[in-house]
């Protein structure tokens, strides 16, 4: 088969930073780190902090909405990745560092700068390149890493009113069913209701 | 005699244990089955790798039930990443966590079986002692539209108004509060799930299930599967414990499911003469959304109870399509699509009038669509290769256009696609720009909850897996029970047919005792 995901970030970040040699400077670009909220489990400082930028440029938030900081996006996913199989984090941290990668940067995006370091006009920029690159695998990392940041970011009750969601109601005091032998002896006996669906109040279209 | 449920997380010791019938994996198959054997008297051993968790957990925080009810914690993809994978990873397996829609296999389907693949002995009749059974015990009936929410509605106002065909769909639920957190886990105990039922029923009987037990391999000499060797799992992290369970059954039943199953042959040296893992198909999912005046709010109300299968045979050289409505809870929506920022921001603020239709391909059945197939890399890592081909791609462009169509005729007032390059359109009048958009991989969102194959079953030991007993050809004790022996995908939801089939092989198997 052709290249695949792991390839590509391993060896095209190879390829890159090989690139890179004429070009050390460029290479060796600060990135602007943010600090963790709690210890780290999977990511390096520079890689989170990278996650940092990649969440809140997705997420940047408004009046109405948190930003991905302050639900603290990278912080879960931190968490999460180190619950799965080691190889996840490893792809999302090279995924993440071909992404901080000034000069990956100026030869992929036209930028000159470390993710990190860049403004937030051109950190969305970037991202809406590799949204639509005529590089598949770099679609295929932008699609990754936006289902991560959404659903650690759409996730946290925070970000819920503003979109009129209240989350689950409670049914901690609705009753399971009865056992079932019990309950088809009724039936079958006809004695039992017919189980009929609730139509709850707050399910628009269903009817009593 | 009662069994019990134990996580092998509790284990000071390595196990080994010894019982008539060892089953891996306790979803749709693995469940169904080990209820029919223990009321046969056999003693059986239950493996599962995920945890057991009851309503008290289903409180509905998205975030931990990916986390914990899900395959890969909800991050199970194709290999290049262009399909996401639901699948379920508990107690219950993806019975868990499944939107409880019900079909018994379709003649059309059976029939291609029989006549393609050499299926033997499976059609609607013998099936449907089967099928009254477990549709009585998990009460599968229909769900009145008058309970249909919006999103459900909204297939059934615009296929009316376009002259399709619609059906209302049935349901494994009993006391269901049309909560619309199936998907969650069931915070009612009002779906049917396995751990509900029909495990509830196995434990009654005495079936001992393990888990937290991660089975890594199956040790085998000539055609008999010899031992299940396990490894227990903190039910937290999913890392392995160092404490090993071991056991020597007489039969093996592998009901790990699509993915899973085949890979633990896999990373047993059961091959199948290179078949093992073969023929996956996931009846790959598209979907378009619509823009309503009115409130949708596209997460409250039972998930799915509208479908419509006017596209199910669209001629011989096509691929057919079933359409459906999918539940649009905030953390689900929000991962689907490309956008991000403030126009991302602005989508999910009008989440709540928006409905989805979502249309699934039915691949496995062109001559030439051979599906996906399993592999694992060399960190262990299990991945399912899948391509999307040019006939996938083509249906998805027709079902675009239709899913619009249908969004327009119920009333939307604007249709927008999951592209990377979205489309937007205002009216019907703009349908050639789906027409004319791109389509397959990272092309736009695709996704799927109906992983089915890789152990296909067939008439010849030389075309496929397991024979129509859903014996392994290679053994003369190893079977496999699950969606995984599907010769192609089935054109409607899967779970009725895995409980069909498995309530056909309590027979087979404790025959094999």
């Amino acid at each position: 088969m052709g290249t695949t995901r792991r390839r590509f970030l391993t060896y095209g970040f190879g390829g890159v930073a090989l690139l890179a040699l004429p070009a050390i400077g460029l290479s060796l670009r600060k990135s602007v780190l943010v600090p963790p909220k709690a210890e780290l489990l999977t990511f390096s400082e520079r890689q989170y902090s990278t996650l940092v930028a990649v969440a809140d440029t997705l997420c940047p938030g408004d009046g109405d909405l948190p930003s991905a900081q302050d639900v603290d996006v990278a912080g879960q996913l931190d968490v999460l990745f180190s619950r799965c199989h080691p190889g996840v984090g490893s792809d999302i941290a090279a995924a993440l560092d071909l992404m901080e990668n000034a000069l990956a940067g100026a030869l992929l995006d036209q930028r000159f700068q470390t993710f990190t370091a860049c403004t937030a006009s051109v950190r969305a920029q970037v991202l809406l390149d590799w949204s639509l690159s005529a590089i598949t695998l770099r679609r295929a990392v932008f699609k990754a890493l936006r289902g991560f940041v959404m659903a650690a970011y759409w996730g946290s009750p925070g970000t819920w009113p503003a979109i009129g969601y209240a989350g689950m109601p409670d049914y901690s005091d609705v009753p399971s069913p009865p056992p079932f032998d019990e309950w088809i002896a009724s039936q079958e006996a006809g004695g039992g209701a017919p189980d009929q669906p609730t139509a709850a109040d707050d399910v628009p279209g269903a009817t009593p | 005699m009662t069994g019990s449920i134990v996580s092998a997380a509790t284990f000071k010791a390595p196990q080994e244990l010894d019982c008539d019938v060892c089953i891996i994996g306790s979803g749709a198959g693995g469940a169904v089955l080990a209820a029919g054997l223990v009321e046969q008297g056999l003693d059986v051993v239950m493996l599962e790798a995920g945890s057991h968790y009851t309503r008290k957990h289903f409180v509905g925080n998205q975030p931990w039930s990916f986390d914990h009810l899900y395959q890969e914690r909800g991050g199970r993809a194709t290999e290049d990443l262009a399909v996401t994978i639901l699948q379920g990873r508990s107690v219950g397996g993806t019975t868990t966590i499944n939107w409880t829609t019900c079909y018994r296999t379709p003649d059309r389907i059976l029939n291609h079986w029989a006549e393609v693949h050499g299926v033997d002995g499976i059609d609607s009749a013998s099936l449907a002692p089967h099928y009254e059974a477990v549709e009585r015990r998990l009460n599968i009936h229909e769900w009145p539209l008058s309970a249909a929410n919006a999103n459900n509605r909204i297939i059934h106002r615009g296929g009316q108004a376009l002259g399709w065909e619609t059906h209302a769909l049935h349901r494994n639920v009993r006391g269901c509060v049309n909560s619309g957190y199936c998907g969650e886990g069931c915070p009612v105990d009002g779906k049917q799930a396995m751990a509900v039922s029909y495990l509830d029923d196995a434990v009654r009987g005495g079936l001992r299930l393990i888990a937290n037990c991660e089975v890594q391999r199956i040790g085998w000499t000539g055609r008999r599967a010899e031992t299940v060797h396990g490894m227990a799992l903190d039910p937290d992290s999913d890392h392995a414990l160092g404490v090993e369970v071991t056991v020597r059954p007489k039969v093996l039943v592998n009901a790990g499911g699509a993915i899973n199953g085949p890979a633990l042959f896999l990373r047993s040296g059961i091959e199948a003469r290179g078949m093992m893992g073969k023929r996956t198909f996931i009846h790959p999912v598209c979907g378009v959304a619509g823009q309503y005046e009115e409130l949708i709010a596209p997460w409250a109300g039972a998930p799915q109870s509208v479908a419509c299968h006017e596209f199910v045979d669209r001629g011989p050289d096509k691929m057919g399509y079933f359409i459906e409505t999918a539940p649009l809870q905030p953390m689900l929506a929000s991962t689907v699509g490309f956008l991000f920022g403030a126009d991302h921001a602005t989508y999910m603020k009008e989440l709540s009038h928006k409905g989805v239709i979502i249309a699934l391909g039915i691949d496995g059945i062109l001559p030439q669509d051979v599906g996906g197939s399993v592999v694992i890399k060399g960190d262990g890592r299990v991945w399912l290769r899948y391509e999307i081909q040019p006939w996938l791609a083509e249906a998805m462009r027709d079902a675009h256009v239709e899913m619009a169509r249908c969004h327009f005729a119920a009333g939307a007032t604007s249709v927008s696609t999951l592209h990377a390059d979205i489309v937007e359109l205002d009216s019907v009048d703009q349908l050639d720009r789906l027409r004319t958009a791109p389509y397959g991989a990272h092309q736009h969102s695709m996704f799927t909850a109906h992983v089915m194959g890789g152990c296909a079953m067939g008439g010849a030991a030389e075309t496929s897996v397991v024979d129509s007993d859903l014996a392994m050809w290679d053994f003369d004790n190893l079977f496999v029970v699950d969606g995984s022996v599907f010769p192609t995908s089935l054109g409607v939801n899967p779970s009725q047919s895995i409980y069909g089939l498995a309530h056909r092989a309590r027979a087979r198997v404790a025959s094999a005792v």
